[in-house]
């Protein structure tokens, strides 16, 4: 080893915002609705010192993390906390990581992870090792004694995201309370410019944009096409009226990787199905018009620049998350900014369509507000006596629909998912796509690797590298190799479903 | 006599090597006894391994993306090995020659100073260059040879290209210093005889400063073999491997499967390997490029 | 002192791969006063409003951990090439069992990636429990700029004049006296290289101290994370701050390379390298 050897290497590793949109997954063992009425959980017996959290979007008073402006609301919800629990402090995260995975890694090997930690449930689920984070079932299905009205703490989240967040074997590492929703977002001056009176409303109309910006000499797009956000909105479209039977393969609600995992072997979700690649095609009608340079790129690594792009107006529309309008704000753009969903499809753009509205297909439970807690393996001060009831009781405490929406809307680039919350201000236009039934579709699930090797297969295919007929062989190698993969992690024998 | 001078001098060799090797024991060699037990086990860096025997090295030859690595790989290697040596020797040879020793030392200076340049900014300026619309195509435009543009990240055919020679004009500083460090060694009497020999010029430069610069060429090609196939950030930064897995190299498939994806025993089973495909490459080169001091 | 002239075309020729070579310094300082839109509108062109702002959070950010990274860096380079320099002197002058295996085993350490060692590497920094001290950066910075330098360091002793070791040992000079009296001062050149390489390298190290060094001690690289879009801010990257930033941190570097280039050239014209 060696960190010397070359002048040029520079060891600190970089990685794009890329937010993790995995694809649904989660599989359940139906543990059955704990009986009611149960004692609230006795907080902390007796248990004092300082609960360490890395709060990622939510972190108050932050110094060190860019892009975060001033925001104290978790700061109050914990100082609250902390009155009522003398001897508790609640001390926050102030950094920034560039390489989070790598340093969840570490840190768990060292035994060094904070009490409660952000994570993202296909993190938790399948790249984090097994055994950092505890499994919060059993406090799920017991009352919160925070929130008197609701016989358990699972009845104030959101169900489906609970069942779609598990991990196969059954296991809720966090509590998830936010939701990111996307859109395409442009500029209106260009549009303008284009001479585009409104923002397209369907499919014809987003390619004849697009056209139309080209011929007026303005990029219409430049991005690299992500395959996972794309193919939900498609895939659920198209297999609308498959979803209940593909969710229903693991017997409980929403699509989780088991469900996946299922629907692949069945040459469902498989490229036996002319549906499943259908859309490419007609994809490509769309990127064909636009800036070729990223197509075939790594989200991860130009998404960034790509951003910058759109913000400095040498593109017209972005897709993106509804992070953006901040970003745009901060940057002091100097052009009106617009959003429109992904369109209804009609039968005129392709037969397969089913004429569901999946703008909200993508947008996921993927947020920021996703907490885990540490195990004492992972963090040898969870050893101490006392300390997990006082860390979970924490989480009790933060946990509620009031603080919920109180944290995310002051941020407010997401929307909180719990019944009785409502979305800021700001979000409710985007917001719209949450309270659409999550019904999305896609693959992913089955293996860490899925997503990102189909990444590449499409991204050759929409350049023009390699034609349909190659990338539908490809992409069944993929799915084969990643169902292998699925059924022995995970003890599955397929031809029981 | 001889036993005892023999044991003098090796207890003086230790007593020199110690204060090195007690930091190499701590700090290096017992992490890497750890990780490459994990070659055996399915270790995932947290959890306790599980033996599994050869299981990492048989996957190692059903994947097909470790192949394709290490073809791009080699013509990295190969590539990088040109561009170390060819361009430092000739800068070091000019910069040699010139009369006077001001400008000697000012070229020297100049040419070291972008040593303080952090990687980050040059693969921002060359990511910049290399776009569809960037100054490289505009360039090529100007010039007349439009057709000669491509997208020069993101045709898998030639984005491999585009990375490796990324950094033009390819004058690392430290390649030129040790060159230029080897001619100075070159004792002014072997130059004197070879004037009078009638050999100057190219033909001095053929015959005399290059078989005397052999020990330094060899130490740079060794070096620069080690560093790009240990060089995982212009393959990260740039495009991740893509577009497909055209730009995937070893180092970068070791990243993935461990720090990604978690499984290190897998990451350093194929670490492993390379370590004895690099030895030997190293001892081979050792062996052809004698040294004659 | 060569004589013959070098035709006027070697000049123009050095010229031009020098503007070349200068050229991402441009690059840099062009871009360090451009907000970030004005950084992706026009990347290579001169910038059209300058944002000196850039400079003084530039500043704000890294004045302190100009200090902590030099003092890191001084202190593990210099006893990198010390310590280096006693196993490349063994490794090529003296005789001892085991020595070319032992080598090898150094040069071995060359070829394994940071990364697959970096679990095992942190736990045992962990267990000298020196955490959030410059010493649980120093030490393993020791360690791990050996093997380069042992490498580098053992060709040129390798090839320093035999007749020059004999003259000693007849004179009776016992082997640390050769050591400190004659083969230090002959390599100062290489040694001044090689510490240059490694400052370089510890300098823009982000990993290591980002996992041991709390804020009040972080390095340079650790206060220009923020820089840049990564995880856990859904905010801009600044790459002109960064670029700011850069350069101000650029400028101890600077310093200290002209200090030790000039070491370099009295070192070849004090001594013999020639002889």
């Amino acid at each position: 080893m060696s960190f010397t050897t070359n002048a040029k290497k520079l060891p600190a590793i970089l990685l794009g915002t890329g937010l993790l949109l995995g694809g649904c997954s989660g599989n359940n063992s139906g543990p059955s609705e704990s009986a009611a009425g149960t004692s609230p959980e006795t907080a902390n017996a007796g248990w004092q010192g300082t609960i360490t959290m890395y709060a990622q979007a939510y972190t108050p008073n932050s110094k060190n993390i860019a892009g975060l402006k001033s925001q104290t609301k978790l700061r109050e919800v914990a100082d609250e906390y902390e009155a009522a629990h003398p001897g508790i402090q609640i001390e926050f995260v102030d950094e920034e990581f560039k390489d989070y995975t790598q340093t969840v890694r570490v840190k768990a090997a060292a035994g060094e992870m904070f009490d409660v930690f952000w994570g993202q449930w296909a993190e938790l689920n399948n790249t984090f090792p097994k055994g950092i984070a505890e499994d919060l079932t059993e406090y799920f299905d017991k009352p919160n004694p925070y929130i008197a009205d609701k016989a358990t703490w699972k009845e104030a989240m959101n169900a489906t995201v609970i069942s779609e967040t598990r991990s196969p074997d059954g296991k809720s590492y966090n509590i998830n309370g936010d939701y990111v929703a996307t859109a395409f977002f442009y500029n209106k001056n260009l549009f303008e410019q284009a001479g585009i009176p409104q923002a397209p409303t369907s499919w014809s109309e987003l390619i004849s944009a697009t056209q139309q910006l080209k011929a007026a000499g303005i990029t219409a797009m430049s991005q690299a096409p992500d395959y996972d956000w794309f193919q939900r909105h498609f895939l659920s479209d198209f297999f609308a009226k498959e979803y209940e039977t593909i969710a229903a393969f693991d017997d409980s609600p929403g699509v989780s990787s088991l469900d996946q995992s299922v629907a692949i072997a069945k040459g469902l979700l498989n490229t036996s199905d002319e549906r499943f690649m259908g859309w490419w095609p007609l994809f490509k009608s769309l990127t064909d018009n636009w800036k070729p340079d990223y197509l075939s790129s790594d989200p991860g690594v130009v998404s960034s620049t790509a951003r910058n792009d759109f913000l400095a107006g040498k593109t017209a529309i972005f897709y993106d998350g509804s992070w953006l309008p901040e970003n745009a704000k901060d940057a002091k753009v100097a052009f009106e900014l617009g959003s429109f969903n992904f369109p209804v499809l009609t039968p005129a753009d392709t037969p397969h369509t089913t004429g569901e509205d999946v703008s909200g297909a993508v947008g996921g439970p993927n947020a920021a507000f996703q907490f885990a807690v540490a195990t004492k393996e992972a963090n040898a001060s969870m050893k101490e006596e006392g300390k997990k009831a006082a860390v979970i009781d924490w989480l009790h405490f933060l946990g509620t629909p009031a603080n919920v929406e109180k944290i995310v809307n002051e941020h407010g680039t997401f929307v909180p998912t719990w019944p009785d919350t409502k979305p800021a201000e700001s979000m409710t236009e985007l917001a719209n796509q949450a309270s659409n039934k999550l019904k999305a579709l896609g693959v992913g699930g089955s293996s860490p690797n899925l997503n990102k090797n189909m990444q590449r297969i499409f991204g050759l295919y929409l350049s023009g590298n390699i034609d349909f007929e190659k990338a539908k062989n490809d992409v069944q190698k993929e799915l084969d190799a990643a169902i292998k993969e699925y059924q022995s992690k995970n003890n599955v024998d397929f031809s029981q479903y | 006599m001889a036993g005892k001078a023999k044991i003098k001098s090796a207890l003086t060799g230790y007593g020199f090597i110690l204060p090195t090797f007690v930091f190499l024991i701590w700090f290096m060699y017992y992490p890497v006894y750890q990780a490459l037990n994990g070659a055996f086990t399915d270790w995932d860096g947290f959890n306790s391994p599980n033996y599994i025997g050869m299981d990492n090295f048989v996957r190692m030859f059903s994947d097909e993306v470790l192949r394709q690595s290490v073809v791009n790989a080699l013509i990295w290697v190969a590539l990088s090995i040109v561009l170390a040596v060819i361009p430092p020797f000739f800068v070091a040879e000019l910069i040699f020659h010139l009369k006077n020793e001001r400008a000697q030392y000012l070229y020297r200076t100049f040419f070291v100073v972008p040593i303080v340049i952090p990687g980050i900014v040059t693969i921002l300026l060359w990511r910049f260059l290399y776009q569809g619309d960037g100054a490289l195509n505009q360039l090529l435009d100007i010039v007349g040879l439009g057709s000669l543009k491509q997208l020069w990240l993101g045709d898998p055919n030639i984005a491999l290209y585009s990375i490796i020679l990324m950094g033009f004009p390819w004058i690392s500083a430290f390649n030129l210093l040790i060159f230029y460090s080897g001619l100075q060694s070159i004792t002014s009497e072997i130059i004197e005889a070879a004037k009078l020999e009638g050999a100057t010029g190219w033909k001095r430069v053929r015959t005399i400063d290059i078989p005397l610069s052999a020990p330094q060429l060899r130490l740079i090609m060794i070096l620069t073999l080690i560093g790009s196939l240990q060089n995982i950030i212009p393959p990260l930064i740039m495009t991740n491997g893509g577009p497909g897995y055209s730009t995937y190299v070893p180092i970068l498939h070791m990243y993935n499967v461990s720090t990604v994806n978690g499984e290190f025993g897998y990451g350093m089973a194929i670490a492993l390997v390379m370590f004895v495909a690099i030895l030997l490459l190293t001892l081979l080169n050792m062996r052809l490029i004698k040294s004659d001091s | 002192m060569r004589t013959f002239r070098l035709p006027g075309a070697g000049q123009w020729c050095l010229l031009a791969l020098l503007l070349f070579n200068v050229l991402p310094i441009y690059f840099m300082i062009e871009n360090s006063v451009k907000s970030p839109i004005e950084f992706a509108s026009s990347t290579l062109n001169f910038p059209k409003e300058f944002q000196w702002s850039n400079y003084s959070v530039a500043w704000n950010k890294i004045s302190a951990p100009i200090l902590n990274s030099s003092l890191i860096i001084a202190v593990s380079v210099a006893a990198i090439v010390v310590f280096a320099a006693m196993s490349a002197y063994a490794f090529s002058r003296l005789r001892f069992p085991l020595q070319n295996t032992l080598f090898l085993l150094v040069f071995g350490l060359l070829l394994i990636p940071g990364f697959l060692t970096l679990i095992p590497l942190y736990l045992q920094i962990k267990k000298l429990g020196l955490t959030d001290s410059y010493w649980a950066l120093i030490l393993p910075y020791i360690a791990g700029g050996q093997a380069f330098s042992i490498f580098v360091l053992k060709t040129f002793f390798e090839q320093m004049p035999d007749e020059l070791f004999e003259a000693a040992r007849i004179d009776g000079a016992g082997n640390i006296r050769i050591f400190s009296t004659i083969v230090l001062p002959l390599s100062v050149p290489i040694c001044t290289t090689v510490a240059i390489i490694n400052i370089t390298g510890l300098w823009n190290d982000y990993l290591l101290p980002s996992l041991l060094l709390n804020r009040s001690h972080q390095t340079v690289t650790m206060a220009l994370v923020s820089f840049e879009a990564s995880t856990g801010n859904y905010g801009l990257s600044d790459y002109g701050g960064m670029m700011a930033a850069y350069l101000l941190a650029s400028i101890p570097l600077l310093l200290l390379f002209s200090l030790l280039m000039r070491n370099f050239v009295e070192g070849i014209a004090s001594g013999s390298i020639k002889m």
